[in-house]
């Protein structure tokens, strides 16, 4: 993100980059838009030429169009200009009475043409900044379904949400009000300007002397203020940080009843965010009583000089009238160009923020083969988390084996999925499982080693025709707030209502869902059912079944389901040819019947093989199916008698079996 | 994504002012009388300042063209007016933003206050966003309203009578002329703010949609792309931005169209003093400074009206967030101290005496500071009106035994264990400790007793050090090492550099759910609980640290209650009582080798995980 410090240069080209995006922003609505600031430009000509006919009008009632006689034009300037002589010269010819009624009514007829050319304005400025703004979000939403995990990961998950609201909103903002504010300022200044000098140069010149004070002023208060207003910024942000946590970790506080604890963090933030903007507050405050001053003091030099030319008899009461009203209605809208100036500063900072996320590298498309996968060949494959540099990028799953002495999670794993062999991969935390599921994926680029899928490099396949290979069932399944029904229609848009049911009943979901008084078209979530842990899981596994991939990935999928279902579930997979079985698992109960059992510590594979042939091998997979089945040390309280005895009931029949081919 | 998610209370117009509660939110500002007085005073006095630069430009005119006139007596009025004015300016920034920002600083800090008493129940169909939105930008807006909005409406107010007056003043028939357009545009501004206040809400509505949208293809990415359905999701959008530009072009047409109608009706007031006037100017009536004076006073007249129909539309919004806040800040919990408890606790701190400490090693609520004997009676609970999810359960919980519920997922086991920890409370039935009715004791008192430990356990953001010492914030380094040796935390503590000053990431993002559960475990260690509650707390550890694991916190729970969920039968072998409990009963209960003997649904349950 471009800093607020960036100067000179640095700020012209950021100018510039952004004046480019802005440009490729506008180029579809450039015509409403410049049709808006044609506009704009007769609108203001019309705002200025109402008090210039209410002038001539006013010289008429005072009796001074005997300057319009053009005897002596020189001596007496008139509210009437050169080019506007004919008018003048029009409105003398009337009965003077009938004269002002004449000014009373163009002046109102003016206003009216101004009012419905800045209705136009305020129309197609908005029909313009509509559609940029809607346009930038389809584009920014499109292209979050594009974007690399990596990219992603490299982002708070609500500051990319900022940047898709309030930073499209201030752009939208900049094209619907404050590029429309400058534009308007400045044609009143010119307007105002080119009016005024045909009227009197000396006296136009007058009364804008302080208009380069005024932005000048603005520009430089508004970039001091600057920090200030940063500060009242990451006040709040801490501020609604501190009350985020607090919510969503409500149980936890609960837990430990330190709601004391957090009412103190709480109001340290709270008053830190009061105290800031009061300072930020207090010092717009001074800002807008000096511009103030200045312009006002603009409004009194004009009376001065006028009342003195009046006075003198250099001018007429109307031509007065006209520069006073004028300069009133000038004076303000510069003052706000310095500060809608300095306010581009901010668009500037949220078209960078919106453009660095548009312009992110989207996944680059690739191979996509014609026939289903039938084989995936893993070797010596090597990965790493690509680091950012910001420590955002540890946001992994899998953190902890990142500090080998390689910051390798996996290396040199090999395994070979195929339809109809299920393999199953254990192993502790951090050894690098659901990793190998990112990579296989493709949601992770592999740093060594090859993934093949029927002998092409996976790196050059197209990851959207990968994922469609493989079904993911993962630890904590995303469920979208929608009814059951389109969760599940989510891996299969046209599956029918029997094709729900019928992988409901194999995850063993069903009868829940067919309990609800809506049933399929129940809706999950905040206004809807609460699922439990487990009761998602069943459903992403009826969600990925759904989608009839050659290839399921299980990923650790059913650890908040209770054995016997788990066991149920996994009898009831589809077995056979059509389907190869990635189950990632802690519970080696699940795993025990797979053909091939992989266990991984720290990247590497310390063991493989089927189940009987690991126990017989007798290493660490022996130990921990002996603990998970037996009990073993695994207990809370010491009684060995009653262990051995379950031991000699239980689990002796199942392991005689197992053992029984060898 | 769809309307589902609507949030109904969002878009609900707030139909017509409701004073009642206007008084109440004025009660905030009243917090800081003198400020708001000298705000109203501020803004009354720069509303007659800004009123009076018209007469004194009118009498300038006039001193202008009359030979005798004094024009740099009143030039130097006019100066006078500028340098009152920005004082006044100055000072009415000043208070604004002091009220501002005390204003929503109060209304803050007592939502948040009463989110903290909150029951658990509470959450359950509340999002985050939802209950943050409330205490962030709803009392932003407030606070705006209430120091802004009353700013601008008395300025403008003053403004609009003080120009007024002086027309009528300096000339009653043309006065009255100018003022005649007031009517049109009284109807006329009721019309249009009305119809901006519904576009404006339909705009605010949608807005948020769109905002839950980004948040959830951005949370729900990985399973979009992994099941390929981004054109479906993204078609759903567009007619969500599609919708959005057509509410918010309809609103800025409204508002196109009012100002303009404004500036014309300013317009015609102008035209007619100018015609009257001018007219009344030739025959010498009223002199030129005053139709000058006139015509500035025609303009300033409506030239608050902008900004006074933008705060009409605001305070209908504000009104509605006030709603939102005070229904949060009013919210009575369902979980808290029962009158019987209060009574205790009341009495409690009288004999207690100065210093506040429970005598005798008490409670704070005079009772024996030890749970001993927890006792289940007919205990029954259900969600709301939903059907029971415990249905009459008996059970005697021995002090110091460890107790394992385990079951078919549903079954109601994490149900009993939130009632344990009082997050919840029987619907029917008793739950009695040492002999009294666990509702007849202090809740705070209760709750410091325990520790839980969850399947899915929070962490904030902040240091791995910073989230145990949650449980006990005066914590040592050295009581830290110990828990973390306890909960097995020490291998995970090696693999980060940082070892305890390790960041964690916004809910412990940064680390694996194994590790968060050991850290949750050290947490819940370190609070020393009488009463340590474990959900599927070790759920997503494997086999090999969960095994050290055990043995540690058997340990650690001697002298200790401990209730314990698993999954993993493996894991709960040794426990002192095992209990089934399947469809909210209790189908079977006793130790693991009485109740394979029983060959019962555990024996069934225990032969399925291998």
């Amino acid at each position: 993100m471009p800093t607020d410090a960036e100067l000179g240069n640095g700020h012209g080209r950021a100018l510039a980059r952004n004046g480019r995006r802005l440009a490729r922003l506008l180029r579809p609505v450039a015509r409403p838009y410049v049709a808006a600031a044609l506009a704009l430009a007769f609108a203001t000509l019309a705002t200025y030429a109402a008090p210039l006919v209410v002038g001539m009008g006013m010289d008429v009632a005072v009796g001074a169009s005997a300057g319009l006689d053009g005897a002596d034009t020189n001596a007496v300037r008139s509210a009437t200009p050169p080019w506007l002589a004919p008018l003048g010269a029009r409105l003398a010819a009337f009965e003077p009475r009938t004269a002002i009624w004449v000014a009373a009514a163009l002046a109102l007829a003016l206003t009216l043409v101004g009012g419905v050319l800045q209705y136009l304005r305020g129309r197609l400025v908005a029909e313009s900044a509509e559609s940029v703004a809607a346009r930038l979000r389809d584009d920014l939403h499109a292209h979050l379904l594009r974007l690399p995990h990596d990219t992603l990961d490299g982002h708070e998950h609500g500051d990319v949400v900022q940047r898709c609201t309030s930073d499209v909103e201030t752009t939208r903002a900049f094209v619907a009000t404050q590029a429309p504010e400058v534009a308007r300022a400045a044609t009143m200044l010119a307007v105002a300007f080119a009016l005024l000098a045909s009227l009197d140069v000396r006296y136009a010149l007058l009364s804008m002397a302080s208009y380069p004070l005024i932005i000048g002023l603005a520009i430089v208060f508004f970039r001091g203020v600057r920090t200030l207003f940063q500060a009242v910024d990451e006040a709040e942000g801490r501020l609604t940080g501190v009350i985020q946590e607090n919510l969503s970790g409500a149980q936890v506080v609960r837990a430990f009843a330190a709601s004391g604890a957090e009412v103190e963090k709480f109001e340290g933030a709270n008053s830190d965010f009061r105290d800031r903007t009061v300072r930020w507050v207090d010092k717009l405050g001074a800002y807008w009583s000096t511009s103030d001053l200045i312009c006002l003091g603009q409004v009194l030099a004009v009376l001065g000089y006028g009342a003195f030319a009046v006075r003198a008899g250099e001018m007429t009461v109307g031509l007065f009238f006209t520069f006073v009203t004028t300069t009133s209605l000038t004076v303000f809208p510069v003052r706000q160009i310095g500060r809608v100036l300095t306010e581009l500063g901010r668009a500037t900072v949220a078209l960078d923020r919106v453009f660095e996320l548009l312009d992110a590298d989207e996944e680059v498309e690739g191979l996509v083969p014609v026939e289903r996968a039938r084989r995936i060949e893993v070797r010596g494959l090597r990965f790493a988390y690509q680091r950012t540099g910001d420590e955002a990028a540890d946001a992994a799953t899998d953190g902890s084996a990142r500090t080998d002495s390689k910051g390798l999670v996996l290396d040199g794993l090999d395994l070979v999925l195929e339809p109809g062999r299920r393999v199953a991969l254990v192993g502790p935390p951090g050894s690098g499982k659901s990793s190998l599921i990112e990579v296989l994926l493709r949601n992770r680029p592999y740093a060594g080693g090859s993934v093949q899928v029927d002998g092409r490099e996976l790196a050059g396949l197209d990851p959207a025709w990968i994922r469609s290979q493989l079904a993911l069932v993962s630890q904590r399944p995303f469920l979208f707030s929608s009814s059951l029904a389109e969760n599940l229609r989510v891996a299969a848009p046209g599956a029918t209502h029997a094709d729900l049911e019928r992988v409901c009943e194999i995850a063993s979901i069903h009868s829940t869902v067919a309990a609800y008084p809506k049933g399929y078209e129940t809706v999950i979530g905040e206004r809807g059912v609460d699922l439990s842990g487990g009761q998602r899981q069943r459903l992403s596994i009826a969600r990925a079944l759904l989608e009839d991939a050659p290839f399921l990935l299980l990923d650790d999928a059913l650890s908040a389901v209770d054995t016997s279902t788990e066991r149920a579930i996994l009898d009831r997979l589809p077995k056979g040819e059509e389907r190869g079985v990635l189950l990632v698992t802690h519970r080696l109960s699940g795993a025990a019947d797979a053909d091939e059992i992989v266990v991984l510590d720290r990247g590497r594979v310390v063991e493989r093989g089927t189940h009987a042939e690991l126990l017989a091998c007798a290493g660490t997979y022996a130990e921990l199916w002996g603990e998970q089945s037996s009990g073993g040390s695994a207990r809370l309280v010491d009684d060995v008698a009653p262990r051995s005895e379950a031991h000699a009931a239980h689990d002796r029949p199942q392991l005689g079996d197992e053992e029984a081919p060898r | 994504m769809s309307a589902h998610h609507h949030d109904p209370e969002e878009d609900r117009p707030a139909e017509r002012m409701d004073w009642r509660l206007w008084r109440r939110l004025v009660g905030y500002t009243l917090r800081y009388r003198r400020w708001t007085l000298m705000l109203i005073g501020c803004a009354i006095a720069t509303g007659t300042v800004d009123g009076l630069f018209n007469l004194v430009v009118g009498r300038i005119v006039d001193a202008a063209t009359d030979p005798g006139g004094d024009v740099v007596r009143w030039l130097c009025a006019y100066a006078g007016l500028i340098v009152l004015l920005c004082l006044l300016v100055r000072t009415f920034v000043s208070l604004g933003g002091r009220i501002r920002a005390h204003v929503a600083h109060d209304i803050r800090a007592e939502a948040f206050a009463n989110v903290q008493r909150l029951s658990l129940d509470y959450f359950d169909k509340r999002p985050v966003g939802w209950l943050l939105a409330r205490q962030t930008s709803d009392c932003d807006r407030l606070s705006q309203a209430l120091s802004w909005g009353l700013l601008d409406i008395a300025w403008g107010l003053t403004t609009m009578t003080v120009s007024a007056l002086a027309m009528l003043w300096l000339d009653l028939r043309l006065g009255l002329i100018a003022l005649s357009v007031v009517p049109v545009l009284w109807v006329a501004s009721l019309w249009f703010q009305r119809r901006i206040l519904r576009t404006a809400r339909q705009v605010r509505g949608l807005n948020s949609r769109l905002t839950a949208a980004y948040d959830e293809t951005l949370s729900g990415v990985a399973t979009v792309r992994a099941f390929g359905a981004q054109t479906g999701f993204q078609s759903r959008f567009e007619e969500l931005t599609g919708s959005m530009r057509r509410r918010s072009v309809a609103n800025a047409n409204l508002s196109a169209l009012y100002l303009p109608l404004v500036l014309s009706l300013a317009g015609l007031a102008g035209g007619l003093c100018l015609g009257f006037g001018g007219v009344s100017v030739f025959d010498g009536a009223i002199s030129v400074g005053t139709l000058v004076a006139f015509l500035g006073y025609s303009r300033q007249f409506f030239e608050p009206l902008q900004e006074m129909a933008a705060w009409f539309c605001e305070f209908q919004m504000a009104q509605a967030s006030a709603e939102r806040v005070f229904g949060l800040i009013d919210e009575v919990p369902t979980v808290k101290d029962t009158p019987r408890a209060l009574e205790r606790l009341a009495a409690a701190s009288e004999r207690a005496g100065a210093d506040g400490s429970a005598p005798d090693g008490l409670a704070p609520d005079g009772l024996p500071p030890r749970i001993g004997e927890l006792r289940l009676e007919g205990v029954h609970f259900r969600y709301g009106d939903g059907p029971d999810v415990l249905a009459g359960l008996d059970l005697v919980i021995p002090e110091g035994a460890t107790v394992a519920l385990v079951g078919p997922t549903g079954g109601g086991k994490t149900t009993l264990t939130s009632l344990l920890c009082r997050f919840r409370e029987p619907t029917r039935g008793r739950l009695v400790t040492s002999g009294v009715e666990y509702r007849e004791r202090s809740l705070a008192w209760w709750q410091e007793q325990l520790g839980v430990v969850l399947q899915e356990p929070h962490l904030f953001s902040g240091t791995l050090a910073d989230n145990l010492r949650y449980a006990k914030p005066g914590a040592t380094d050295a009581e830290l090492v110990e828990v973390a040796r306890l909960a097995q935390l020490d291998r995970v503590l090696e693999s980060h550099p940082d070892g305890f000053e390790t960041q964690v990431g916004a809910g412990g993002a940064r680390l694996s759910m194994g590790e968060r559960q050991l850290v949750s475990l050290a947490r819940a260690l370190l609070a020393d609980p009488q009463l340590l509650v474990m959900d599927e707390a070790t759920s997503s550890v494997d086999t090999a640290t969960e095994r050290r694991l055990q043995a540690a916190v058997e340990q650690a729970l001697v002298g200790r209650t401990a209730v314990v969920v698993a999954h993993r039968l493996s894991t709960i072998r040794g426990a002192d009582l095992i209990v089934v409990i399947e469809g909210g009963r209790i189908v079977e209960s006793g130790t693991h080798t009485e109740l394979l003997e029983r060959r019962g649904r555990y024996a069934e349950l225990e032969a399925l995980s291998r």
